[in-house]
This record gives structure tokens, C-alpha cells and sequence, in this order.
């Protein structure tokens, strides 16, 4: 640096704040003008920069597609979005729920540091109840208590292709439990990852985290991966010091992908994880001390493997058949659950005259649980039972007019252990005008079958000692032979429409009326109960399906790319939740309850720049509206990631997570006080090649 | 505080963004990439009919809505094919006569393309799309996206069917090669 430039840096140092503001204004200005007239002038380019590469060269090209998922999801008769790979790296997120916060609809409340509250169109919880989620075809959807242990379903994020979110009933195609959505985590064909990609980095919250994979293969008839991971995450905030919530996993898997002559693909794939979660449970005993809070490790272990051949007999017309096994065993400090499922599963798709695509198929799974009594107070009845899911679907699509409108009619056909036969209808309408407009109109009906948490568990909580007896008083929730389906019919509408090249938006609203939907209640007086012992007062309670109700609302999701090289996406929800008694419902306050946790209004903004080849930036921001009846605040927070691609094998990143406040609280803990979800950095260096 | 910092990050980077972008190229478009190997392909392949000789150009026709705007202009514009100057050609409806060496078919025209590959098949014309499956289907060169990059898929059937011969080169760098009717 000369004398001079060093003398005029000096001096703006010196210049009060008022005129190095207007000097970044004018600055502004100036260079908007500059770039404006650099633009005008690039439109006339006349070459083609890429004309003369080879045929070799230009399949290695990496491009900008200017409203590429749009285009992908544009004739999709559902509301769906789709969160790419590229997104979720850029959006430096480490986890698949923190990933799903990018989709409208869905509502992901961060508990601790290990577990989540996600929900889609309402009805968030733990367990994620009313969500089908799948990992490559394979359900990770537990039908022991009815729900997707989302500390269990982790994936190498590098290797994640896409996540399909599906808002809405998904029952014909996907199957049961898929009432409020489907979220669907695609990972890539082994062509698509050749060469060894390895990451490692750590921060504050994220302590630390190693990825490698390795794939080869030769491209066409056989390719291959190996992965492994391992990750520690710190415990998030705790008033009484408590930090219990620290995570670690260690995992590893692969995939293989066969072809032959163009008819038959074949993928075997299949993980296997060791992980420990820290919680803290309630545990209740009949015997004294009747009650205490636990602070232990969930240890989670398990595998699957998967096989899936496909056959193509031609355009639209292939048939799929796919198996696969699953082991989990989880071991928590007041319960436990060593299950084997077993699944297959079979496709068939064929063309019929006047443009039909029909599609039907049938699967059976058995899941075999075992959960051996830990703590009294919580236990199953039988503790060892087999589930079973038969389903069967039929769809017929049916183009009415051609590439402008058609009409998907079809039904699934469910038989579980617990229940009967049951259908789960649907008509969808899809109408193109244009090619780059759609609109679409859907009626579901979807069921929420009973699991082991309704028909076979029996919950107890304690309730102080009586001061005339001096027994202890317990209520329990017993299972309830006659807990039925939730049901849902579900009425949709979407419109998509690209605006130009450059600005897009999706709309989708929706109207739920649900029945027969879970509820808790008290199911007679208090009497003196001697089995198990000791000697006990007990209030009998069970769940039931004493509530119903409706949901409304919107997702208005916008994209807009003012240049190649910065892409600004929002998306905004609108979602009401009316939920009420049924005529001789005994329910004690599920319902307002229910209704109440979850946010009326979610709000996101993101902008990713790619600065130069070498230099991105993106800024995620949102905002949460409160949850009333969980005394949950709003908040608003952001995240921000920038990356330096340094060489060509090498990438450095660093994210800054919930920026805005020290802490923030999303949903409350139970035990104990609320977990605030901390300000966090970490950084990362990733290899290629 | 951190907000008003995140406000002040957003408007800098938005004006560091305006001016860096000059003295950088930016990452090529899908639609350049994509007429680049329309224009390619032409290299690869051999007309084995008798029409193409008799031809004073070698003409790269466009059916149906053009998705390249300016771009195949700039990609062939002064460049040759076997000797013979490259021109462009839009058309509504596949030609009675083998005008074109290479048709491009618009993801548009998806709903008629059985109709179209059926007369485009007996005139000795390379049929391009970037249509999902249209290879599959009986084209004879298909782009698909993978992973960010525009790759490509050949059926070999359909090419023979069209008398044409396809170099080695290309089936090499095919990510799938085809060997049966399209349906």
C-alpha cells in the first residue's frame, strides 16, 4: 500500500459516522449504476462461453438453472416442495429437522439439544405423529408409539439428492399415517458420487463432526458408495445447570447400484448407527420414591438394510419390487424398545387408451417389538407383539385433455393388527393452461391407524399421597382396546405460476376436517388398586378418540432471481386450528391444548449470493408466531453461511446459527425447566475429488 | 443489536455484490450449456442418407417453443459443420422433407412426440430434447440433469432407425445408452 492510499484510508477512518454513511450510499449508487450498465452490456455478448468444450467437458459443467425446482415440481398435483442438496448445504444447517425448516408448512420447534417438534399444518409433537417420513423407501415411522424418533434418522447431508415435503393427506399413494404430510429424503444414485468427499469442522454447539464417503463404479452397470459419520453435539442452555441433552453418533453404510441391459436397476443399500442422546425422563414407580426425574442417556442403536429392483418395460410402464429389514434397539432410562421390522413392498405402473397411466401395488410389513418393563409405572401389555400392515393402492391418472388436464382418481386399502379394513380415497385435479401455470384441486381421505401407544401401553403419573389412607396416588393411562383411526378429509387448492423467467410462486391452501382424533381422559373414580404392588390409589384413565375439528390455512411461497448469481426465496404460513369435544368425549383439555401448539403464523426468508465461483453467502431469516397454550414466545432469529471454495478440492465454511439473541425458546421440555436453543458458530473444511 | 448488524451485513453484501460480479464470470446457464452439445452433437454423428449432401448448410431446427432465446444464435453463429456453414431454423410441424440435420424438439411438444418422432424417424434427422425420458421414448438423444450438470442419453435403436451412425466418442460419454424401441 502506497503513502497516499494509506493517507486517504486514514481519513475515512477519521470521518464522522454520518459521512462514511453517505459515502457507502453514494457508493451504492454508483455501483448499482455501474453494474446495471454491465448487465445491459453482457445481454449482447455474442458467444456462447462454453461452445467449444467437448462433449466430456460440458457433462462436467456445473450451471445455473434459472427456476430449475419449479420446473420440476411445476405438474405436480400436490403441495410439495422440494429442499435440494444444494439448499441444505448452503443453508448450513447439520441435522435433517433443521433442514425441514426451509419448507413452508411445516413446523419444526427445537426441544434440546437432540430432539425436535415437527408437525405439518399443525399438530406438531415429538414424535411428529401424523407424518409419514421415509429415508430411500424405507418407513421410519414407528408403530410403537406412533410417531418418527427423529434423533434416530440420521443421514450423510452430502449425500441427500432432495427432501420431497408433501403438505397434506398423502394416504392413497404413501400409505397410512400420512395425514398432515410425507417427507420424503431421497439420497443420491451412486453415479452421482463418485470420488471421496470428506468434511470435518466443529463450533460451540456442533463440538465437532467428521463425514467421508467414498464411490466409484463405472458410471453405467455398477457404482458404489461407502459412508461413515460421527458427530458430538454440545448441550444447549440450561437455567438449573443441568446439561444433559449432549449428543454423539457414530454411523456408517452403503449403497450399490446395478443396471443391465436398460430393463433392470438394481440398488442394495443399508445403514448401521451407534448413538447415546442425553434426556431427562419421569420416572414413576408404585413403589416409593414414586417419582423422580432421571437424567440418563437414550442409547440407540440399530441398522437396515434394503434391496429395490426395478424393471422398465418401456415409457411409463415399469414395475418395482422392494424389501427391506430394520433393527432398532432403544434403550432409555424408563423404557425400552429392541424391534425387527420386516417390509415389501411392490409397484406396477402400465398406459391404458385415452392417455391413462395406471398405478397399483401392495405391501406387507410385520413389526416385532419387544419392551421389557424398566420402571413400573410404564409398561405394555402383551410386552412382546408383532404388528402387521397389509395395503394394497390402486390409481388411475387420467389425461383429460391432453397436457392440460388431468384427473387422478384411486384408493389405498389398509388392514392392520388393530384394525379393519379401511380405504383412504382421493380425486386430484391438475389443470395446465400454460406450461408455466398450474392449478390443481385435491379431495384425501387418510387415516392415522392405532399403534402400541393406544392399544397396548399403560402410562402412570403420581399424584402426591393421600393425607387419610397415606397410600400414594397414581393416575394411569390404560391402553384402550377400542382406540380407532384418526380420520381426516382434507380439501386442497394450489396455484404455481412462473413469472417470466425470474420470479416464481406457489400458493397452496387447504381445509382439514378431522374426527375421531386423540384424546385423553378420565375413565372412572379413584379406587385402591393392589396389583401391581404395593398397595396404591388409582384414577383410571385411557386415551380416546374424543376430539374433532378442522384446520385452515395457506403456504404462499415466492422465489425471485433477480441476477444469475443471487436467489431470494420467502415462503409464509398461515395455519388456524379449531379443535372440540365429540358428543360423550371425556376429554380433559387435549384439545385446546393441541390446537395450541402450534403457530399460527411462520415466516421465512432466505437470500444466497453466489459472490463469485469462489465466494457464497446466504442469510436465512425467521420468524415464528407464539404457541399460546405451551407458553412458548414468538421469536425471530437468522442464520448465516459463508463459504470459500479455495481450490478446487478444497471448500471452507463458516455458519453462524440463531443470531439474533443469546438463547431463544421454541418448545417447552418436560421435565424440568425449558431448553434455551443457543446462538451458535461452527466452522467446516471440506474435500473433494 | 445483532439484528441491526444483520441488517447492515445484508445491505453491504448487496453492495459489494452489485460491483464484484463485474470482474467475475458467473457460473454458464443451463440453456448454454444445453445448446452447446445441441450444437455438438452435430460433430459425432453421420448422415448416412443421401439428402444432407445435396444441402448448402447445415441446418439445426427448433420445434415448437424455442427454450433458448438468443443463446443458439450466439453458440453457432460463424461456426461450421462438416465444411458448411451452421443456420437456424424455428418450425410449428415437423418438415416433409429432410431440411434439417438436427431437430430439436421443445419439452413443449411432449404431448405429440410419438407423432412427431414417427415422421421425423424416416428423414434422416438427429432428434435432440431435453424432455424428461426422451430417449425412452424413441428419440435418439436425450439431455438430463444431474447433480447440476446437463448430461446426456442415447438410444441407438432410434439412430439406426433414422440411419444415422452415432461416433464412439458420444456413446462413450452417454450416461445410458439405449438399445430398443421407444414406447
Amino acid at each position: 500500500m502506497n503513502m497516499q492510499r494509506a493517507r486517504r484510508w486514514s481519513s475515512v477512518g477519521q470521518a464522522s459516522v454520518g459521512q462514511a454513511s453517505r459515502f457507502a450510499f453514494t457508493c451504492l449508487i454508483f455501483l448499482t449504476a455501474i453494474h446495471a450498465r454491465a448487465l445491459s452490456d453482457t445481454a449482447e455478448a455474442p458467444q456462447n462461453p462454453v461452445k467449444a468444450l467437448t462433449l466430456e467437458q460440458l457433462g462436467n459443467v456445473e450451471v445455473t438453472s434459472v427456476s430449475k425446482e419449479p420446473e420440476r415440481m411445476r405438474q405436480t398435483n400436490a403441495a410439495i416442495f422440494v429442499i435440494t442438496n444444494d439448499d441444505i448445504r448452503r443453508s448450513g444447517v447439520t441435522s435433517i429437522p433443521d433442514a425441514l425448516r426451509l419448507a413452508p408448512g411445516v413446523e419444526v420447534a427445537q426441544i434440546d439439544s437432540n430432539k425436535w417438534s415437527i408437525g405439518i399444518r399443525g399438530f406438531g409433537s415429538r414424535l411428529s405423529r401424523d407424518v409419514l417420513v421415509l429415508i430411500d423407501g424405507r418407513t421410519v415411522y414407528s408403530t410403537l408409539l406412533a410417531g418418527t424418533y427423529w434423533e434416530a434418522q440420521n443421514v450423510l447431508l452430502e449425500d441427500i439428492d432432495r427432501i420431497e415435503v408433501i403438505r397434506g393427506p398423502g394416504g392413497t399413494i404413501w400409505g397410512p399415517n400420512a395425514v398432515n404430510g410425507i417427507i420424503n429424503i431421497i439420497t443420491k444414485s451412486t453415479k452421482e458420487t463418485h470420488g471421496t468427499y470428506a468434511s470435518a469442522g466443529g463450533g460451540d454447539v456442533d463440538q465437532g463432526f467428521l463425514n467421508a464417503r467414498y464411490g466409484g463404479g463405472n458410471g453405467k452397470t455398477f457404482d458404489y458408495r461407502v459412508y461413515a459419520l460421527g458427530f458430538e453435539r454440545g448441550p444447549e442452555f440450561h437455567t438449573d445447570g443441568n446439561h444433559y441433552d449432549s449428543w454423539r453418533n457414530a454411523q456408517g453404510g452403503f449403497r450399490m447400484d446395478f443396471a443391465n441391459d436398460n430393463h433392470d436397476d438394481f440398488t442394495a443399500q443399508g445403514d448401521i448407527y451407534d448413538e447415546g442422546a442425553g434426556e431427562t425422563v419421569t420416572s414413576v414407580t408404585y413403589a416409593p420414591p414414586y417419582q423422580q426425574v432421571v437424567t440418563g442417556t437414550e442409547r440407540l442403536s440399530g441398522g437396515n438394510i434394503l434391496g429395490r429392483w426395478k424393471r422398465t418395460l418401456g415409457y411409463g410402464e415399469d414395475f418395482q419390487l422392494q424389501v427391506f429389514y430394520d433393527r432398532t434397539n432403544r434403550h432409555e432410562p424408563n423404557f425400552a424398545d429392541i424391534r425387527n421390522t420386516f417390509d415389501i413392498d411392490f409397484l406396477d405402473r402400465f398406459r391404458l387408451p385415452w392417455r391413462q397411466e395406471v398405478s397399483w401395488g401392495g405391501g406387507a410389513r410385520f413389526s416385532h417389538g419387544n419392551n421389557p418393563t424398566i420402571v413400573s409405572g410404564l409398561y405394555f401389555i402383551p410386552s412382546e407383539r408383532t404388528d402387521q400392515l397389509i395395503t394394497g393402492f390402486f390409481q388411475d391418472e387420467i389425461g383429460l385433455i391432453q397436457n392440460h388436464l388431468s384427473l387422478s382418481v384411486g384408493t389405498k386399502l389398509i388392514h392392520t393388527n388393530y384394525t379393519g379394513l379401511q380405504l383412504e380415497p382421493s380425486g386430484r385435479l391438475l389443470w395446465t393452461p400454460t406450461d408455466k401455470q398450474t392449478i390443481w384441486a385435491a379431495f384425501t381421505h387418510a387415516v392415522r391407524t392405532p399403534s402400541a401407544a393406544e392399544r397396548a401401553f399403560y402410562l402412570s403419573g403420581f399424584g402426591g399421597i393421600d393425607p387419610t389412607s397415606g397410600l400414594p396416588i397414581f393416575a394411569r393411562f390404560n391402553a384402550n382396546p377400542d382406540f380407532k383411526s384418526e380420520e381426516l378429509n382434507g380439501y386442497e387448492f394450489g396455484v404455481r405460476e412462473l413469472l417470466g423467467k425470474r420470479i416464481y410462486f406457489d400458493i397452496a391452501a387447504f381445509y382439514n376436517h378431522y374426527s375421531d382424533l386423540f384424546s385423553e381422559g378420565i375413565t372412572g373414580s379413584l379406587y385402591i388398586e393392589t396389583d401391581p404392588a404395593p398397595t396404591h390409589l388409582l384414577l383410571p384413565a385411557a386415551f380416546g378418540n374424543g376430539l374433532l375439528g378442522t384446520t385452515r390455512g395457506f403456504e404462499f411461497a415466492p422465489e425471485w432471481r433477480p441476477t444469475n448469481f443471487w436467489r431470494l426465496r420467502a415462503s409464509y404460513s398461515f395455519l388456524q386450528m379449531q379443535l372440540e369435544k365429540s358428543t360423550g368425549s371425556l376429554d380433559i383439555g387435549t384439545g385446546p391444548i393441541t390446537a395450541g401448539s402450534s403457530p399460527r403464523h411462520q415466516a421465512v426468508v432466505q437470500s444466497g449470493f453466489d459472490l463469485s465461483k469462489r465466494f457464497n453467502l446466504d442469510l436465512t431469516y425467521r420468524y415464528v408466531s407464539a404457541l399460546t397454550k405451551l407458553s412458548i414466545a414468538s421469536y425471530s432469529t437468522a442464520d448465516a453461511r459463508f463459504e470459500w471454495r479455495a481450490t478446487q478440492h478444497f471448500a471452507f465454511s463458516v455458519v453462524g446459527q440463531n443470531i439474533f439473541q443469546p438463547r431463544h425458546y421454541e418448545y417447552p421440555s418436560d421435565p424440568g425447566p425449558n431448553v434455551g436453543i443457543k446462538r451458535s458458530v461452527y466452522g467446516q473444511i471440506a474435500w473433494t475429488r | 443489536m445483532l439484528r441491526r448488524i444483520f441488517i447492515l451485513a445484508t445491505v453491504a453484501t448487496v453492495c459489494f455484490l452489485t460491483a464484484y460480479p463485474l470482474a467475475q464470470q458467473p457460473r454458464p446457464t443451463e440453456s448454454q450449456v444445453k445448446a452447446a452439445y445441441v450444437f455438438n452433437f452435430g460433430k459425432f454423428v453421420s448422415w448416412q442418407g443421401a439428402q444432407v449432401e445435396t444441402q448448402d448448410s447445415f441446418k439445426i431446427c427448433i420445434l415448437g417453443k424455442d427454450p433458448f432465446g438468443s443463446v443458439m444464435e450466439s453458440t453457432v453463429s460463424g461456426e461450421q459443420i462438416g465444411g458448411k456453414k451452421i443456420t437456424l431454423e424455428r418450425l410449428s410441424k415437423v418438415p416433409d422433407d429432410p431440411v434439417c440435420s438436427v431437430l430439436f424438439i421443445s419439452s413443449a411438444e411432449e404431448g405429440r412426440l410419438e407423432a412427431i418422432l414417427a415422421a421425423a424417424r424416416p428423414l434422416n434427422i438427429l432428434t435432440v430434447s431435453d424432455m424428461p425420458h426422451f430417449a425412452e421414448r424413441g428419440g435418439i438423444i436425450g439431455m438430463v440433469m444431474q447433480q447440476d450438470r446437463v448430461r446426456f442419453e442415447v438410444n441407438r435403436w432410434a439412430a439406426e432407425q433414422s440411419r444415422l451412425a452415432l461416433s464412439s466418442e458420444l456413446l462413450k460419454v452417454a450416461t445410458r445408452v439405449i438399445e430398443r424401441p421407444g414406447h
